[in-house]
């Protein structure tokens, strides 16, 4: 099956209303990117014309795959999907392919240095490193790795698993994707959400996994990215069929699954697997009543600026992470202006388009300057970094922010307890 | 492309009231409707057409007979004897106004000026070819006939700005006010790699450079090289670039900078003004709470009794059921979705509405006044629950009446009058709690 293939369907609908040149983030700071309605309509219009690769894929790179195009659309035209469609089919093997290993397979290059990761942290700093890094594979030097914890997720879990002592009575399951950032980067991540579903008297089921393959699809090794994806579903179908539901907390992955895994990679299993698949937020808000319920979260007062990630904006179930917060007394939250961060998962990695990758970003990071808040709070990890490391706030995800209004909220329950 | 529609919904969300549309009549019915203490959530596909438009509020150029407008109030408080089944008849025209007044002041709380230069009477402004179109609510930025009465006015333009003609708006100008020395010129932009010179710049660019404060000064610096100070000229007509988040402080620091008055003229679509409107109204709702849930397609509506229970909604790989006590289309006409053409008739797709009007579009007549048949209180004709605003609306047409936003508006204002004293539901549940 040629996944790269573009059908007349996908295009013939356009309007030509330009909706999608309004919101596109990169058409907006770079004049040589064509924007969606060129580069996606237009050009996969051409590319079906002409029965051949488009021109100029050089250009085309510089879609961030932020997937605003798809949301606004009137005419159900996806512009992101037929700009990746092309970039498969005029794939040339210009870029480094040192630089896509390293960025395309995070699963990988996690499990090797969380074999030693204070070691590769300290490494990953050193300013030589980095300059090395930009010439020889071409990653921007002034970009910081995310640090690698030094116990991954899944190890943690392991122990978890095999010690856990059920405070609560197990009456419904629940699979968790990681995925690599919450694996490796922010296992307490990982942990908060595992909590702050085993107290509600879920049991947290870890199944094995890999890379969901957005990183391999955007580098352009879209084979490979589909084989990640058809090992993925055949760990996660079984649960599924036993009616298990399928938790992510990086919207990236969440969104590959719900979308990409059924509609461009079109694999067995999918469509049933992307029905059952949940944010972690939009799980607890639609799943969880007594999470919902009054009094469920204590206070926690801090001043959040919540940043939505253009992933989780893409499906289609709103902001769950914003009613959510919503929810928690004492909070002041401010909801950011939609705009792109810049970063794009990989994107913002790499050298020549480090510059470019700010640029969208600035309004977004002036806005939070503006807000002074206590901490930003977005749902993605390469958000995450991108913004921390551009204003300086400490960034957190919302499940992080749930699970400390769950332990307010204990906390005072055993306040209440001792003063009787 | 539609999506299987029948599968079974993953899970349900309930609120008072589910708008589906995010044109400029469902946000802004979002607005009045929360105003009033509902809970309320919007869907939609994709973004409303107003994005694209110039931001204008265009509210009557002539009456569906053709007759131009002079008086406006008097013209629209005709409309329920002479045309009863048209939205304005329904909403005549003190909704109008109304809401006119309520989105002037909305987005003014958010540091967008809107202006109605005169309020019973259309404002000439102008339009991205340099001609000129009856409107009623405006930006305050918008260069208008009244503000062009002078002896001198300057064009300017970027050079490589794709989406605006200097040469062209200043001819047709110089032909609408012969008493008036209009002159054009075109101000560089900074160099930069990039295909600048190459004439792509597009004018969202430009604008989000305006919201930049460096970079602020280096094109206004420019644009001040550029203005032919020996023709002496007492206003500056620019493109509307001027920032797209940092609007009013943009055109302010051009006018303290230039020392003159400075005026937009719209740009072709993808459009500034309209893109800084729908932004505007957008984050309103999120201060209010209000979801705004786009890549949400309403495939098909749960109806019985004449009651609409609930809307199955497409998000990514699976079905959201939104259960609310009213529901309100905002789906747009053709272009935005709402109505489609099945075998050459029109059809309303969502709650198979029952439609009125005509729709027929050949070389010789373009007729559209097509669209949902609705009471005097917009219900749709068949349900109790369902209302409906905006261009969905049979019974006019808004290119030859040059009322499109307005419609959109005074329709929205009506649909609060009509859900005037419901409650919002505070029963402890858990879709209310958060409010
Ligand atoms: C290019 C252009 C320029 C214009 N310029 C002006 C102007 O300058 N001044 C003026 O007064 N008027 C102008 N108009 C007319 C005016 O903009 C429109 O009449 C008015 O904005 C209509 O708004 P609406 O909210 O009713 O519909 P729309 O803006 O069309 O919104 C429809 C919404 O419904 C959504 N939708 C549709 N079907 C579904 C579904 N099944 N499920 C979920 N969502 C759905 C769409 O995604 C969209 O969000 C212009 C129109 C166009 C096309
Ligand atoms: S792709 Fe969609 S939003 Fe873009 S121009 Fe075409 S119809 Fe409009
Ligand atoms: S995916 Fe994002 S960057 Fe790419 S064309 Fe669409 S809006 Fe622009």
């Amino acid at each position: 099956m040629n996944v790269a293939a573009i059908h007349a369907q996908e295009f013939e609908a356009c309007q030509k209303c330009t909706l999608c040149e309004s919101f596109c983030p990169v058409l907006q700071v770079e004049p040589s990117f064509p924007g969606p309605k060129m580069a996606g309509a237009n050009g996969a219009r051409l590319v079906h014309l002409q029965e051949k690769g488009p021109a100029a894929v050089g250009t085309l790179d510089l879609c961030t795959d932020c997937r605003t195009c798809n949301l606004v659309c009137p005419s159900g035209i996806k512009p992101a999907t037929l700009i990746l469609k092309q970039r498969w089919q005029g794939r040339s093997s210009r870029v480094s392919i040192i630089r896509n290993s390293v960025l395309s397979r995070p699963d990988r290059i996690g499990k090797i240095i969380s074999l030693w990761p204070s070691v590769v942290n300290w490494t990953l700093k050193q300013k030589m490193t980095r300059r090395v890094a930009e010439r020889v594979i071409g990653i921007a030097a002034a970009r910081s790795f995310p640090a690698y914890a030094p116990v991954t997720f899944r190890r943690w879990y392991a122990r978890h698993a095999s010690a856990l002592q059920k405070q609560v009575a197990v009456t419904r399951k629940v699979v968790f994707f990681h995925g690599c950032y919450a694996n490796f980067n922010r296992p307490d991540l990982g942990r908060h959400l595992v909590q702050v579903l085993e107290n509600v008297g879920y049991e947290v089921i870890v199944p094995k996994q890999k890379c969901c393959g957005l990183p391999l699809s955007l580098n352009g090794d879209i084979e490979a990215a589909r084989n990640l994806a058809r090992d993925n579903l055949e760990c996660i179908l079984p649960y599924v069929e036993k009616g298990m539901p399928i938790v992510f907390t990086c919207p990236s992955c969440a969104s590959m699954f719900k979308s990409y895994y059924v509609d461009v990679f079109d694999l067995p299993g999918a469509v049933e697997v992307a029905k059952n698949c949940f944010d972690a937020c939009e799980f607890i808000l639609n799943q969880i009543p007594e999470h919902i319920k009054q009094n469920a979260f204590g206070p926690v007062a801090m001043k959040i600026a919540y940043h939505t990630p253009c992933h989780l904006r893409a499906q289609g179930i709103g902001t769950p992470a914003v009613e959510l917060l919503f929810l928690i007394p004492a909070i002041k939250l401010h909801v950011l202006g939609n705009n792109c961060c810049g970063m794009a998962g990989t994107y913002g990695f790499k050298a020549e388009k480090y510059d470019l990758s700010l640029k969208i970003g600035t309004s977004l990071f002036q806005e939070i300057k503006e807000c002074q808040p206590d901490k930003v709070v977005t749902d993605c990890g390469t958000c995450a970094l991108q913004i921390g490391e551009n204003t300086g706030y400490t960034v957190i995800h919302p499940i992080d922010l749930l699970f400390q209004a769950l332990e307010a909220s204990r906390a005072m329950v055993k306040q209440v307890e001792a003063a009787r | 492309m539609l999506k299987e529609s029948v599968q079974v919904p993953a899970y349900e969300r309930t609120f008072d009231i589910v708008v589906v549309g995010a044109g400029l009549a469902g946000l802004f019915t979002a607005a009045l409707l929360s105003k009033m203490g509902m809970r309320v959530a919007v869907i939609a596909k994709g973004a409303g057409v107003v994005v694209a438009s110039t931001g204008f509020i265009d509210v009557l150029r002539r009456t569906p007979a053709g007759e131009p407008v002079e008086d406006l109030k008097a013209t629209l408080s005709q409309f329920k004897t002479h045309w009863p089944d048209h939205p304005y008849g329904r909403t005549g025209w003190e909704a109008l106004a109304a809401a006119e007044n309520y989105l002037a002041e909305l987005l003014s709380s958010i540091g967008l000026k809107y202006i109605t230069p005169c309020q019973t009477a259309n404002t000439r402004a102008l339009t991205p070819l340099g001609t000129l179109k009856q409107t009623h609510l405006l930006p305050a930025s918008a260069a208008t006939t009244e503000t062009l009465k002078k002896k001198s006015v300057a064009v300017i333009s970027f050079d490589g700005l794709l989406d605006f003609n200097p040469s062209l708006v200043q001819s047709n100008l110089a032909g609408l006010f012969p008493g008036t020395k209009i002159t054009w010129a075109l101000a560089s932009l900074p160099q930069r790699k990039g295909s600048y010179q190459s004439g792509n710049v597009k004018s969202l660019t430009i604008a989000r450079e305006f919201d930049d404060e460096e970079q602020r000064e280096i094109l206004i610096k420019s644009l001040k090289e550029a203005i032919p100070w020996r023709e002496k000229p007492e206003v500056v007509l620019v493109p509307a670039v001027l920032g797209l988040k940092k609007h009013f402080a943009s055109w302010q620091a051009l006018r303290k900078h230039l020392g003159m008055e400075v005026f937009e003229v719209p740009v072709l679509p993808p459009s500034v003004a309209g893109a800084r409107l729908f932004n505007s109204l957008k984050s309103v709702l999120d201060t209010r709470k209000v979801p705004v849930n786009l890549n949400c397609q309403a495939l098909s509506a749960g109806a019985a009794g004449g009651e609409v229970k609930y809307i199955d909604v497409a998000s990514e790989g699976k079905i959201i059921r939104y259960r609310a006590r009213y529901f309100i289309l905002a789906t747009g006409g053709l272009i935005g979705g709402g109505l489609i053409e099945v075998n050459g008739q029109l059809c309303e797709p969502l709650c198979y509405s029952p439609l009125t009007g005509a729709f027929r579009l050949n070389y010789q007549s373009f007729v559209y006044n097509a669209g949902v048949a609705v009471d005097d209180n917009l219900r749709v004709q068949g349900f109790s629950n369902l209302l409906a605003c905006g261009r969905i609306l049979g019974g006019y047409n808004p290119y030859y009446e040059g009322c499109g936003n307005g419609i959109a508006l005074a329709t929205a204002m009506k649909i609060s009058t009509t859900l005037e004293g419901e409650t919002g539901h505070e029963c402890g549940c858990y879709s209310c709690a958060g409010i």
